[in-house]
């Protein structure tokens, strides 16, 4: 997966200047930065929920936001989990994972069930396949939206910030589906504020700032001996709190 | 029910009693009521029919002018948003007088007409149904458009992110995501103007639809007596009472499972926190920015 010379600008501010980036197959990518350095619209460019302004993204050989090409039949490639869970909450939690298998791959609705209730077993939900959204807590909503996300066996998983609005006991469960995924060889591209998580199953982490990657290497490069000022006073300001 | 009063000794004496007051012999007549009673009763099933499969039609032509008004596309929108400043701005009254007398004139409509011209329904011809159907699904779906729109656009925009980075197409999503939960949350605005529209239809009395309202109106200018209107009342308050009732308690569950959002998920959903004293290892400005563009 490649991301070429990504720019992004909302209303004549360019808020992305310049992305280049290439993540190998099976790759778990951390992006860190401070608030507002572009890293959640970065994520968003790359499945096209924004669509960006100049740039190329290329997934597994295919320019995804090339004119003529079919974005929903490549956004199934591309998985999404968001801060805010986005469940659906008039669907249990095994109607989230089955909607997109019934409409979108136009599976039967055995075999749908069959997906959901498997992928809800892998994050560890099988029992709760019943409950409605606002029945679960923050950690195991975010665990069906993964799941939702997975039943459509996506190349690349994407996760934006997804335990940022979890109370902290709830944010292990989720690190740990997500520490599965990475071990079981998933592609990921992590937005983060989990020092901890990025450090320990990272391949590369990828730093952020004012729209522009300041500096990407291997965690101990980037935690252990940041060569770039910004990367410096960032994580030295993480590590005084 | 005259007979049934006079066999009665003590009834038919309550009766004379209680008309002995003009005021009660004036609104409420007894005797008036039994002799309007069937009249206005004739005119309920107009009523009722106008009332529902005009509301019925009102439903998807005011999803379309909602989606008009939400289109990318700016002719639809200014289309959709004058024909909602038209309707919501002039008298229902007006619209009705205007299509109903109004389209009969036109050799186009008659022609039109032609093939249906023996089909009566309720002693109503084709072409009066035809014309006040049109005339109140026009009307309604003015106000259930403004409805559908707010009731789409409360439904956080995370909700079409999630359906779409799922691979579904915008209709789809719209369809079994959005729609669905916008359903829920208008249902009670949408009761309120299915009530409206009943209530409405008592204007059909000036084009002589024969609904009860006309019935009413000419029973009671004949007696010089106003019970037959106090009837129609009643007639009314049958159907707008229970979905009066309906509405109230619809809105009363979903507050409650509005409330039970809170004070279940409330732990795990409380706003982010801003204080930089937090032992998390970042405060989390960035959402509150978010927001807020």
């Amino acid at each position: 997966m490649q991301i070429k010379n990504l720019k992004k600008d909302f209303g004549g501010e360019e808020v992305l200047h310049d992305i280049n980036l290439e993540i190998d197959k099976g790759d778990v990518v951390c992006i860190l930065g401070p608030s507002g350095s572009g890293k959640s619209t970065m994520l968003r460019c790359i499945n096209l929920l924004e669509v960006p302004t100049s740039g190329e993204i290329w997934v597994d050989g295919t320019q995804i936001n090339a004119k003529g090409t079919d974005i929903n039949k490549e956004r199934e490639q591309l998985g999404m989990v968001f801060q805010q869970f986005n469940l659906f909450p008039h669907k249990t939690a095994q109607g989230n994972v089955e909607l997109a298998l019934r409409k979108v791959r136009k599976l039967s609705k055995e075999k749908a069930s069959d997906i959901a209730v498997e992928q809800l077993a892998r994050v560890g939900l099988a029992d709760r396949a019943d409950f409605y959204p606002i029945q679960l807590s923050g950690g195991q909503q975010q665990r069906v939206a993964i799941a939702r996300a997975l039943a459509m066996e996506p190349k690349v998983m994407l996760f934006d910030e997804v335990t940022s609005s979890l109370d902290p006991e709830l944010v292990r469960d989720v690190l740990n589906v997500m520490r599965d995924l990475a071990q079981a060889g998933m592609t990921m591209i992590v937005v983060t504020h989990e020092m901890g998580f990025a450090r320990e199953v990272a391949d590369r982490v990828v730093f952020m700032d004012e729209g522009v990657i300041v500096e990407e290497g291997s965690p101990e490069e980037i935690f252990e001996n940041p060569q770039n000022e910004r990367t410096q006073n960032f994580l030295g300001h993480l590590n005084e709190q | 029910m005259s007979s049934l009063l006079g066999s009665t000794n003590i009834l038919s004496n309550f009766v004379e009693w209680w008309e002995s007051f003009v005021f009660m012999r004036v609104f409420f007549s007894p005797t008036v009521a039994a002799e309007a009673f069937p009249l206005v009763l004739q005119g309920f099933p107009i009523t009722l029919t106008l009332g529902f499969v005009g509301f019925a039609l009102a439903i998807p032509l005011g999803l379309m002018l909602a989606f008009m008004k939400m289109s990318k596309f700016a002719p639809l929108r200014w289309i959709s948003t004058f024909y909602i400043d038209i309707i919501r701005g002039t008298p229902l009254l007006l619209q009705i007088l205007v299509i109903y007398m109004g389209l009969p004139l036109l050799p186009a409509f008659q022609t039109m007409m032609e093939p249906f011209s023996g089909i009566t329904m309720l002693d109503v011809t084709f072409s009066a149904w035809f014309r006040a159907f049109l005339i109140l699904a026009a009307n309604s779906a003015a106000y259930l458009a403004e409805i559908f729109r707010a009731g789409i656009q409360s439904i956080p925009k995370g909700q079409m992110e999630a359906a779409r980075s799922l691979g579904m197409k915008a209709p789809s999503a719209m369809t079994f995501v959005i729609l669905p939960q916008t359903i829920r949350r208008i249902l009670p605005t949408c009761m309120s103007e299915f009530i409206l529209l009943l209530k409405d239809t008592a204007l059909f009395a000036m084009v002589a639809m024969g609904e009860v309202m006309l019935h009413a109106r000419i029973e009671s200018a004949r007696v010089f007596n106003m019970t037959p209107l106090m009837l129609a009342a009643v007639f009314y308050l049958v159907v707008t009472i229970p979905a009066g009732r309906i509405v109230a308690r619809l809105e009363n569950k979903l507050a409650e499972q509005d409330e039970g959002t809170a004070a279940r998920g409330g732990r795990d959903k409380r706003p982010p926190r801003l204080d930089v004293s937090s032992t998390h290892v970042v405060p989390h400005k960035e959402n509150v920015l978010r927001e807020v563009r």
